[in-house]
C-alpha cells in the first residue's frame, strides 16, 4: 500500500514516456507504477510530467561565513521549489572548505537542507592555487568532489599535481574557467557592447585557453575532471575533442548562457553582472545548437546569491552572480528547442551520474528506486520575479522574463517537500 | 528634444545639442557683463555628487550655478561628506530628502547616472561615468568649435590618444557625428576599444597623415600609468608617434584649432609650448565650460523642458 | 512684450487668427512719429537718452524710434536690445526659450533708459526688464514706450509713451507687425 500516489501524469525517463500512476511507500521508495493506484495521499498530476529530481552540479551556499546572503536551509528551499532533489555545494562559502574540520562542520550544516546536499571541498588551500588541500582527509569523510572556481591564476604545475594526486581517491575535480588571464579587470564580455560602454571586458578566448589547458592536463593525467559554466561554444568543441581522445572530461552550461545576451548590460543593472559574463546573440544561438546536439553533459545553475543591497551598487562595484534554482527548468524549456528527454538528461540523468548519485537520483523510474521525483507542467507560463523567489537573494538575470515550464511538486526521499509550488515543512531532509 | 536629464549625448540628440548651443550664446553675453549673474534659477538647489575627485569640473559647474543664482550642496568625496560605507542609494535618498532640483554626478563606475532616477525625482546631469560619457564636455567642445570655425558640419576632426579609456572620446564621437562632422581616431591599437566596427569613424595609426587636412585636432590625456599596464612600451615612444610635438604643431594648416579636455600632461601627449600657440584654444574650452554648463542647468531647470505637454499657464 | 505673455501658448503650435485690424501701416507709422516727439518733449532733448528694445517685439520699434529721432534732432542715439527671459517670474512654470541674446554694449549709469515694447499687458515683462536693467548700471531714470496698452495690469507699472490704448478681453491676442496691428485669438494646432 502506497503512502503517496501521483495520479494521471506522464512519466519520462531514459526508457521513454508512459502514462501511469506512481506510488511511493513509507520507506521513501517507489512501490509501484501502474494504472488506477490509490493511497492515503493522492495528488492529481494530470497533464503534467513526472521525472526524476533535478541535480545541480554547481551551487553556492554562503554557510558558514556569510549567512546573510544564504544558508543551506534558504538555498535548498529555493532548490526544491525549482525541482532539484540534490545539489553539489561549492566550497567558497565565505570560509573556504579546504580542510577536514571545515568539511565536517559543513556536512553537519548540510543536514538542515531540504534536499540532498553533496559537499565539494577545495582543490587548493583557500582556492588560491598554490597548495593542494588535504584531499585524502576530506575524502575519508565522504567528500567525493573538489572544486576551484577560478583557475586562471593557477599554474599548470599545480593543476597537474592535483589531478595526479586525486586519481587514486576516485574523486572528481571541478574547475571554473573565469577570471584573470587576459583581462584582469573584466566586468562583462569583451566586444561591441563593452567597447561602446567603456567597460573593461573579458575576451571569450580567455575561456578557450583555460579549457584547452584543462583538457590537455586531464588527458595527460587521466584524472576525472568536470569543467564548470562554459559560455563559449568553442570550449564545447575542445571538450568534445578531448572526450573523443579518451579524456575523462565532462562539462556544464548555465541557463543564462543559452538564453540571454550582453545587451542586457546596457541597462547598467548589476543583476546582469555574472561570471562567465553574458555573451553575444551569435554565441547564445551556437550554444543552443550544441546543447540540442547533445554535446554538453549537464545544465548547472551556478546559483550564486548575495545580499540584495550589494546588487543595487554601480555595475563596476557590485559582486558577480545570479540566483538560478527556480528558473532552470523554465529557461531550458523556453530557450532550447529540444525534446523533454534531452532536457531531463541535462537537468537530471547525466548530472546525477557526474555527481556519483546515480543510485539515488536520476536513472530509471522503477519500483524500488528512491522517491526523488519532480512533477512539472511544461506548458505553464509565468513571469520571473526575483523578490518572490525563496532564496534570500532576489537578483536573477531572468528578472521580468516570461517563461514556459514550472515545477509543481517535488519529492525528496519519498517526502513531498513541495506541493503546488509551496514548501511543505521546515524539517530537514537528508 | 526636451527631457529631464543630461546623462549622455544620447539623451540629447541633435536637437538637444543645438538648443543648448543656442542657449549658450545667451550665457556668453551674461558672462561678459559687469555683473555676470541672472536670477533665472533662484530658489533652485543643485547637489554636487562627485565620487571622483575633480576640482576643475566641479568648480566649473559651481560657477555656472552661482551665475544663475541657484543654491548648491556639495557631496563630494573630497569634502568627506560621502560617508565611507554608505551605499549610493542611501546617499541619493538622503540628498533627495533635503530637497534638490538637480544632481550633478561623477563616478568611476559606468552607468551610475542611469541608476539614480530609481531613487530620486531630481534631474540628473552626468559629469563623467567611468569611461562611458561626459556630455557637458562634449557640449562645450562643440560650442568652442562653433565659435572658432563657424560651424561643425562637414569639418574633419581628428581625436588622438587613449580612446579606449576615454569618456570624453566616446561622448565627443556621438556629439560631433550628430552635428555632421567627419571623425578620425588616431591611436595605437592597444589604446583603441576592441570593437569599433560599428562606430561612425575612421581609424588610423598615422597621426602625421591624418592631421594634414584636419580642421580640429583634439588631443586626449595620456595617463602615466598606461606604460606600467603594458599598453605602450614607453611614454617616449608614445610621444614620438602619437604626441603633438612642437614640430607637428607647426606643420598644421593655419586654420586648424588644437583642443584638449584637460588636465594636460605637458611633454607627453602635448609639447610644453603648444598650448600657448595661437591656434590652441584650451583656455577657451575652459571658459566656454562655465557658459555651456549654465546653458545645461537652465535647459533642465528653467526652460520648461521638464514640463509635460500641458504646461500652459496664463499670464 | 515677451511672446508667451500675449496668451497661453499651446505647445502643439497654434496659429494666430486675426479678427479685426486695429491699426494699418500708416497708423503705426504716425503713432511712432508722435511718440518720438513726445520722447523729445518729455526729456527736453536727446541728451543722455538710450533706447532699449525688448526681445522680440520691441526691437524693431526701438530701431524705428531711433531713426525718427535722428531725422528730427539730427542726433544718433544708442540703441540696445534686452532679452528678459532669465528675469521672468514664471521660469519653470512654462517653457521659456529666449530670443536673441541681449546686446547692451554701453553703460547705463546716469542715462535715461527708454524701454520699448510692442504690447503692455500684465506688466510682468516690464518688471523683469527693470530687474535686468539694474544689473547693467544705475540709470538716472527708466521710461516706457509701448505701441499698444491692452490693460489687465497685475503690477503697478505704467507707460510713458503709448501708441494706442486698446481695451481687450484676457483671452484675446494683440499682434503688432510693421504692416499694422491686429486683434485676434490663437487657434490650437490640433484639428
Amino acid at each position: 500500500m502506497s503512502k503517496i500516489v501521483l495520479k494521471g501524469g506522464v512519466i519520462v525517463d531514459k526508457t521513454g514516456e508512459r502514462h501511469a500512476d506512481i506510488g511511493i511507500g513509507d520507506d521513501g521508495r517507489i512501490t509501484e507504477i501502474g494504472e488506477g493506484l490509490s493511497a492515503q495521499k493522492t495528488i492529481d498530476v494530470t497533464g503534467q510530467i513526472v521525472s526524476s529530481g533535478f541535480v545541480d552540479l554547481n551551487a553556492h551556499f554562503s554557510q558558514p561565513g556569510n549567512e546573510k546572503a544564504e544558508t543551506f536551509e534558504t538555498g535548498t528551499r529555493s532548490a526544491v521549489k525549482g525541482g532539484f532533489t540534490a545539489v553539489l555545494a561549492m566550497p567558497d562559502t565565505g570560509n573556504i572548505n579546504d580542510d577536514a574540520d571545515t568539511a565536517r562542520s559543513i556536512l553537519r550544516l548540510g543536514e538542515t537542507a531540504l534536499c540532498h546536499v553533496e559537499i565539494a571541498g577545495a582543490i587548493t588551500m583557500g582556492n588560491q592555487g598554490e597548495q593542494i588541500a588535504p584531499l585524502s582527509e576530506m575524502a575519508a569523510l565522504g567528500v567525493r568532489h573538489f572544486a576551484d572556481p577560478l583557475i586562471a591564476g593557477e599554474s599548470d604545475l599545480i593543476i597537474r599535481r592535483a589531478m595526479e594526486y586525486s586519481q587514486r581517491l576516485g574523486v572528481t575535480l571541478h574547475f571554473g574557467c573565469s577570471g584573470g588571464g587576459l583581462s584582469p579587470e573584466g566586468q562583462m564580455n569583451e566586444g561591441t557592447t563593452s567597447s561602446r560602454l567603456g567597460i573593461s571586458g573579458i575576451p571569450k578566448e580567455n575561456e578557450e585557453i583555460e579549457v584547452f589547458r584543462l583538457c590537455s592536463l586531464a588527458k595527460m593525467t587521466g584524472a576525472r575532471v568536470h569543467i564548470q559554466q562554459i559560455a563559449n561554444p568553442q570550449s564545447v568543441k575542445l571538450i568534445a575533442e578531448a572526450q573523443a581522445e579518451g579524456a575523462k572530461v565532462t562539462c556544464e552550461v548555465s541557463p543564462h548562457h543559452f538564453a540571454l545576451t550582453e545587451v542586457l548590460v546596457e541597462s547598467f543593472e548589476a543583476r546582469y553582472k555574472v561570471l562567465p559574463p553574458l555573451m553575444t546573440q551569435e554565441n547564445v544561438n551556437e550554444m543552443q545548437k550544441l546543447l540540442h546536439e547533445g554535446k554538453v553533459d549537464a545544465i548547472a545553475t551556478g546559483h550564486r546569491p548575495c545580499e540584495n543591497h550589494l546588487k543595487e551598487q554601480p555595475f563596476q562595484e557590485a559582486p558577480f552572480g545570479t540566483i538560478g534554482f527556480e528558473t532552470a527548468l523554465g529557461a531550458s524549456i523556453t530557450y532550447l528547442n529540444s525534446p523533454l528527454s534531452a532536457i531531463l538528461n541535462l537537468l537530471s540523468w547525466r548530472p546525477a551520474e557526474i555527481a556519483g548519485l546515480e543510485d539515488t537520483h536520476g536513472g530509471e523510474i522503477v519500483a524500488g528506486r528512491p522517491g526523488n521525483l519532480t512533477v512539472f507542467d511544461p506548458q505553464k507560463t509565468w513571469v520571473v520575479n526575483g523578490t518572490e523567489m525563496l532564496s534570500k537573494s532576489s537578483s536573477s538575470v531572468f528578472e521580468g522574463i516570461q517563461m514556459k515550464g514550472l515545477v509543481s511538486h517535488t519529492l525528496v526521499d519519498g517526502e513531498l517537500v513541495v506541493i503546488d509550488g509551496e514548501i511543505q515543512n521546515n524539517e530537514s531532509k537528508r | 528634444m526636451k527631457g529631464k536629464h543630461v546623462r549622455g549625448v544620447s539623451d540629447l540628440g541633435k536637437d538637444g545639442i543645438q538648443e543648448i548651443l543656442s542657449l549658450s550664446d545667451h550665457f556668453l553675453e551674461v558672462s561678459s557683463r559687469r555683473i555676470p549673474k541672472v536670477p533665472a534659477l533662484r530658489g533652485r538647489t543643485i547637489a554636487w555628487l562627485f565620487y571622483e575627485n575633480s576640482t576643475r569640473t566641479r568648480l566649473s559647474f559651481e560657477t555656472a550655478a552661482k551665475r544663475l543664482s541657484a543654491d548648491s550642496m556639495n557631496f563630494s568625496v573630497s569634502s568627506s561628506s560621502i560617508n565611507k560605507g554608505e551605499s549610493l542609494r542611501d546617499t541619493v535618498e538622503t540628498i533627495t530628502a533635503m530637497g534638490v532640483d538637480a544632481i550633478v554626478v561623477r563616478h568611476s563606475s559606468t552607468g551610475v547616472p542611469w541608476l539614480l532616477p530609481k531613487w530620486t525625482d531630481a534631474s540628473i546631469i552626468n559629469a563623467g561615468d567611468g569611461a562611458h560619457e561626459h556630455p557637458t564636455q562634449s557640449l562645450l567642445d562643440c560650442y568652442t568649435i562653433k565659435k572658432q570655425l563657424g560651424d561643425i558640419e562637414g569639418k574633419k576632426i581628428v581625436i588622438a590618444g587613449d580612446i579606449k579609456h576615454s569618456r570624453v572620446a566616446r561622448s565627443n564621437i556621438l556629439a560631433f557625428k550628430a552635428m555632421g562632422a567627419e571623425i578620425v581616431l588616431v591611436a595605437p591599437r592597444t589604446l583603441l576599444p576592441v570593437d569599433t566596427s560599428l562606430w561612425p569613424v575612421e581609424i588610423s595609426q598615422d597621426l602625421d597623415g591624418s592631421i594634414a587636412d584636419a580642421d580640429v585636432l583634439y588631443m586626449l590625456r595620456m595617463q602615466l600609468e598606461r606604460q606600467k599596464e603594458a599598453f605602450v612600451p614607453s611614454l617616449r615612444e608614445y610621444t614620438n608617434d602619437y604626441g603633438l610635438t612642437l614640430e607637428r604643431a607647426k606643420k598644421l594648416p593655419k586654420h586648424t584649432i588644437i583642443m584638449h579636455p584637460g588636465p594636460m600632461n605637458r611633454g607627453v601627449e602635448i609639447a610644453s609650448e603648444v598650448p600657448e600657440l595661437d591656434n590652441a584654444v584650451v583656455t577657451n574650452q575652459v571658459s566656454n565650460g562655465v557658459i555651456v554648463r549654465m546653458a545645461v542647468l537652465y535647459f533642465l531647470l528653467g526652460s520648461g523642458a521638464e514640463l509635460s505637454e500641458d504646461g500652459n499657464s496664463n499670464e | 512684450m515677451a511672446d508667451s505673455e500675449r496668451t497661453p501658448t499651446p505647445l502643439d503650435g497654434g496659429v494666430f487668427v486675426a479678427r479685426s485690424e486695429i491699426m494699418d501701416d500708416d497708423g503705426v507709422r504716425r503713432a511712432l512719429w508722435r511718440m518720438s516727439h513726445e520722447i523729445l518733449e518729455q526729456n527736453k532733448g536727446l541728451s543722455g537718452i538710450v533706447l532699449v528694445g525688448l526681445e522680440t517685439g520691441g526691437v524693431h520699434l526701438a530701431r524705428k524710434l531711433a531713426i525718427n529721432l535722428l531725422e528730427i534732432e539730427g542726433e544718433d542715439i544708442p540703441v540696445g536690445t534686452l532679452d528678459v527671459a532669465f528675469y521672468r517670474d514664471d521660469i519653470g512654470l512654462r517653457p521659456v526659450t529666449p530670443g536673441n541674446p541681449t546686446d547692451l554694449p554701453f553703460d547705463l549709469t546716469s542715462r535715461v533708459v527708454v524701454l520699448v515694447d510692442d504690447v503692455l499687458f500684465t506688466g510682468r515683462t516690464i518688471r523683469a526688464a527693470m530687474d535686468a536693467i539694474v544689473d547693467f548700471g544705475r540709470p538716472a531714470a527708466v521710461q516706457l514706450a509701448v505701441m499698444i496698452d491692452r490693460g489687465h495690469r497685475e503690477l503697478p507699472i505704467r507707460p510713458d509713451y503709448v501708441g494706442k490704448n486698446l481695451p481687450t478681453r484676457r483671452d484675446e491676442l494683440v499682434d503688432v507687425q510693421e504692416g499694422g496691428v491686429w486683434l485676434g485669438h490663437i487657434e490650437s494646432g490640433e484639428s
